[in-house]
């Protein structure tokens, strides 16, 4: 027997057997790799409007409500991120690596372009009369796309309490906030998100589930 | 230009693409046996793999080695493609080579008391000389402990079989599967689950989640040469064997073997269902910039067309989302828009990028989109989405679904109107890049290997008209001498293929000109004429009806086609001839997808090729096809027709980085003449299709992606 088992293995995966013996021929890997190419190269760009300008600490400075500090610990990810589009309370933020996240009042509805498991939608209808009213519980739902390409629907069951008033850190400043506590519990996950608000009860800061990989991401005004 | 082999970037190793793939899998308690099915040591049981599990499976003791394919088809039916060979087996040869094919179907689940039960059939389309069925059930005793029995057929029932005389002879007598030395390869049904029977059983038990214990009382004593003599001395029925499984995907497994013989199995398993990033790792798209948003490009007014620097703005951002503009009208209200998708497997994930960018650049006034997807210069449809429901469900639960509920699709519109966009890109391309090929079990060199560099280049004179060619020398190899085979009977169209390789060094594997165009809403065109594959060329014209919305597509192509020198040079050789088919295409709701060849090959022979494929919204795709033809079984040689699988494994399910690019490859008979069809390149159904209702639905989850 000369064929090796790492060999036929790696037949039976990429490619062929025949049906008959001796004279079978099975093409099991025909393929090239480009190492060297010229002409079009449209399809090695990176999204538009994404680049990484923008976050000169003149900029920065300038408007500091236009950005936000993103933080994902998971990922070791710590980084400032600018306002793309903003409209009737929903707003999205590029982050100097490049992955966006949505925000609808203050609440994450979706992220892109993460190392790992993207927010596709979110709601949490409530959300916001619940914290302005000190508590209760709202009922979520987290929507992500499946290897198959088809949406996933989770739902959660959301407990939301006052947890006392903080001092936070905000980067550049410093502030007492009222931080609420919210748990939910969904058929196969648990998370707890935790959310921090002025006095006006506008979200300051908040730390928001993202998936499973990516666990939470933290978001801080300036 | 697709080809069926597709180049893979520089960091798509196969290697890593193999070692990758597995990480991916998630078992369910299923160990493989070393013919490479869910089961025992060499019994089989009822459990199935998960639904589209894909395993590959080296099992090798000292006489054999057997190398396994198993696909899980559907939730209860799997099927086997098994490369076996066995040493000492017939005087002529040093190591038998033999093929078979098995599959199961498991009839029941486990539900209080009662067991899973499957039954199956091996070897049901080679020699024979694994062909056995089977019933067998199988019962989970606890969180670890799993038992089963089952009543085995033909070599499974041949150790201690009996046959009651009652049953008489016609279920008593076995008739042989096979008689040595004819051509084989025909289904053998007429001997199923007949002759003399036996029972087989054994249990798993999972001591730790990576150690499994297997004990099993094998029925099988069919391990003989083709004269009846043991090929080893079969000591006891019992088997026993550990799996280990360091990662799922993996398992590797020791066994002792009717005392006598130390067996291991290696199995690799993935499941096109669990990639290790589910929605890939796509760079962001632009988010929907609602009206009256400030940070909304520079309008115009919509009583003129856009101005140039409008549409170079616009180009330049679809251009890096890897869309080419190739037009644009906006009238009134409505912005119609041609695109080319260079970037994406989906288009319905183009069409969300187009879309979105769109919001950014269109004056408020512009309610509608009209988004036209072209390939190859065709404009493949045409879709409506209205500009309010994209700024009202980007980020909404269930907005996927709404889009697709409220986006129309129709032919695309026409070229009246539309203002080009001149792509900017180089009408000329050209690529240097090393290939690799593996070709196993060639005759008496089981084991080919060369790798080589192949240069090609493309000039395009408009979208859909181009040059194209390659040239590829080899490097490296370890092939013998190819010797020329003739034939009285028919002509030799493909028995020569290692004659091509020997001699074509360097060859032009392909150089020709393609034109691909719009006919009318439905029909579609190309021509191409040149050298048109390795061993062909000519002239080759298609034309494909596919309504917009229609899971059917009909499709008719006629080639007339020289065969090439040897050299893969300019020159031809005497034999020409007219070859084409008729096809028609179809998309079951379920996932599957079925194609019918009917028409004259290159040998001149008449017939047809019908084929099925599981197609997964992901681009996996695994399928079987088989070809009849009016050439005689004895006349086409061993295996009496052509008949084999393929599987298509997209790069970006791997990498992650989205790409269009696919490692495909075909288990079949590359080298028979009978029903052999030509190769050419481009053919126009894989090319509309991706912009059509179907294929846009089943991916329609990446819109928003």
């Amino acid at each position: 027997m000369k064929a090796t088992p790492a060999a036929c293995l790696a037949a039976l995966l990429l490619s062929g057997c025949g049906d008959s013996a001796a004279d079978t021929v099975l093409t099991v890997l025909n393929t090239t790799a480009d190492v060297l190419t010229a002409g079009d190269t449209a399809d090695r760009g990176t999204a538009p409007g994404l680049a990484e300008d923008g976050f000169t600490p003149e900029e920065v400075a300038a408007a500091p409500d236009d950005y936000r500090l993103f933080t994902i610990t998971a990922l070791g990810v710590a980084e400032l991120a600018r306002r793309l589009t903003s409209a009737d309370g929903r707003e999205t933020f590029v982050s100097q690596s490049g992955f966006t996240a949505a925000y609808k009042d203050g609440v994450l509805v979706a992220t892109r372009g993460l190392i790992g498991e993207d927010i596709m939608a979110a709601s949490a209808p409530g959300l916001l009369d619940t914290l302005a009213s000190g508590g209760g519980t709202i009922t979520r739902a987290i929507e992500t796309l499946d290897s198959l390409n088809q949406i996933q629907t989770a739902t959660f069951t959301c407990t939301i309490a006052p947890a006392g008033t903080e001092t936070i850190n905000l980067g550049i400043r410093s502030v007492s906030a009222a931080r609420f506590d919210e748990n939910c519990r969904g058929t196969a996950l648990i998370f707890d998100n935790i959310y921090w608000l002025d006095d006006q009860g506008a979200i300051l800061a908040s730390r928001q589930y993202v998936s499973p990989t990516v666990a939470y991401l933290r978001s801080n005004r300036l | 230009m697709p080809r069926s082999v597709a180049p893979c970037r520089a960091a798509t190793s196969l290697l890593a693409l193999l070692a990758a793939l597995p990480a991916m899998a998630q078992g369910r308690g299923e160990t493989y046996t070393l013919y490479g099915v869910p089961g025992l040591i060499e019994m089989p049981s009822a459990i199935s793999a998960p639904d589209g599990e894909i395993s590959g499976t080296v099992g090798y003791f000292s006489t054999e080695i057997r190398n396994s394919f198993t696909f899980q088809i559907t939730p209860r039916m799997s099927g086997t493609f098994r490369y076996a060979g066995i040493e000492d087996f017939a005087p002529d040869y040093d190591v038998f080579y033999d093929r078979s094919f098995d599959l199961s179907y498991r009839i029941t689940d486990e539900n209080g008391m009662m067991p899973m039960i499957a039954v199956g059939m091996r070897d049901v389309l080679g020699t024979g000389l694994y062909a056995s069925e089977f019933i067998v059930a199988t019962k989970t005793i606890s969180d670890s402990i799993r038992v089963t029995g089952g009543l085995g057929w033909g070599r499974l029932g041949s150790y201690n079989g009996v046959c009651p005389g009652f049953l008489g002879e016609s279920w008593c007598d076995r008739p042989p599967e096979y008689e040595f030395g004819t051509t084989g390869g025909l289904p053998s049904l007429g001997s199923r689950f007949r002759g003399d029977f036996a029972p087989f059983g054994g249990l798993e038990w999972a001591i730790t989640e990576s150690f499994i214990f297997k004990g099993e009382y094998s029925s099988d004593d069919g391990y003989r040469d083709i004269d009846g003599n043991p090929l080893f001395d079969r000591n006891s029925p019992l088997n026993f064997g550990v799996t280990y499984i360091p990662f799922p995907g993996y398992q590797f497994a020791l066994s002792y073997l009717y005392g006598n013989e130390l067996a291991f199995t290696g199995t690799i398993a993935v499941n096109p269902a669990n990639r290790i990033f589910p929605g890939g790792l796509d760079a962001p798209p632009h988010p929907v910039v609602v009206r009256g948003d400030p940070h909304a490009a520079a309008s115009w007014d919509l009583s003129a067309p856009p101005p140039p620097s409008a549409t170079e703005s616009l180009r330049s951002d679809l251009r890096g989302e890897g869309i080419t503009l190739t037009a644009i009208e906006v009238t009134g209200s409505t912005a119609r828009v041609r695109y080319t998708n260079t970037r994406y497997r989906s288009e319905a994930q183009a069409m969300g990028r187009v879309s979105r960018v769109l919001t950014a650049h269109m004056p408020p006034g512009v309610e509608t989109f009209i988004l036209e997807p072209v390939q190859e210069g065709m404009p493949l449809s045409a879709q409506t989405i209205r500009r309010a429901d994209l700024e009202q469900f980007e980020n909404a639960v269930g907005g996927t679904d709404e889009m697709l509920a409220r986006t129309t699709f129709a032919p695309a519109g026409p070229e009246t109107g539309l203002i080009p966009v001149p792509s900017g890109a180089d009408p000329f391309t050209w690529g240097l890049a090393p290939f690799f090929n593996l070709t196993l079990f060639n005759g008496a060199n089981p084991y080919q290997l060369s790798l080589g560099a192949e240069l090609s280049a493309t000039y395009r004179f408009a979208p859909g008209t181009f040059i194209e060619g390659a040239i590829r020398q080899r490097l490296l190899s370890n092939s013998d001498d190819a010797e020329l085979i003739t034939d009285p009977n028919w002509p030799v169209v493909r028995r020569n293929q290692d004659v091509y390789t020997e001699e074509g060094q360097p060859g032009i594997e392909y150089l020709s000109f393609a034109h691909y165009g719009r006919l009318s809403d439905d029909i579609f065109g190309r021509f191409t004429v040149g050298y048109l594959e390795e061993m062909f060329g000519g002239v080759s014209a298609e034309v494909l009806w596919k309504p917009i919305e229609s899971r059917w597509a009909l499709g008719a192509e006629l080639n007339y086609v020289l065969q090439r020198d040897f050299d893969k040079l300019l020159g031809f050789q005497d034999y020409e001839t007219a070859t084409g088919h008729v096809s028609a295409y179809y998309s079951f709701p379920n996932g599957f997808h079925g194609q019918i060849d009917l028409g004259r090959y290159l040998a001149g022979d008449w017939g047809g090729t019908f084929g099925v494929d599981r197609e997964f919204a992901n681009g996996w795709t695994v399928g079987a096809y088989f070809t009849l033809t009016n050439m005689p079984f004895d006349e086409f040689g061993e295996g009496s027709f052509d008949k084999g699988i393929r599987l298509t494994i997209p790069t970006d399910f791997v990498l992650g980085q989205p790409n269009r690019t696919d490692v495909a490859s075909r288990l079949q008979s590359l080298n028979r003449d009978g029903g052999a069809r030509l190769d050419v390149n481009g053919r126009l159904y894989e090319i509309v299709r991706e912009g059509h209702y179907t294929d846009m639905s089943a991916s329609w989850g990446r819109f928003w992606r």
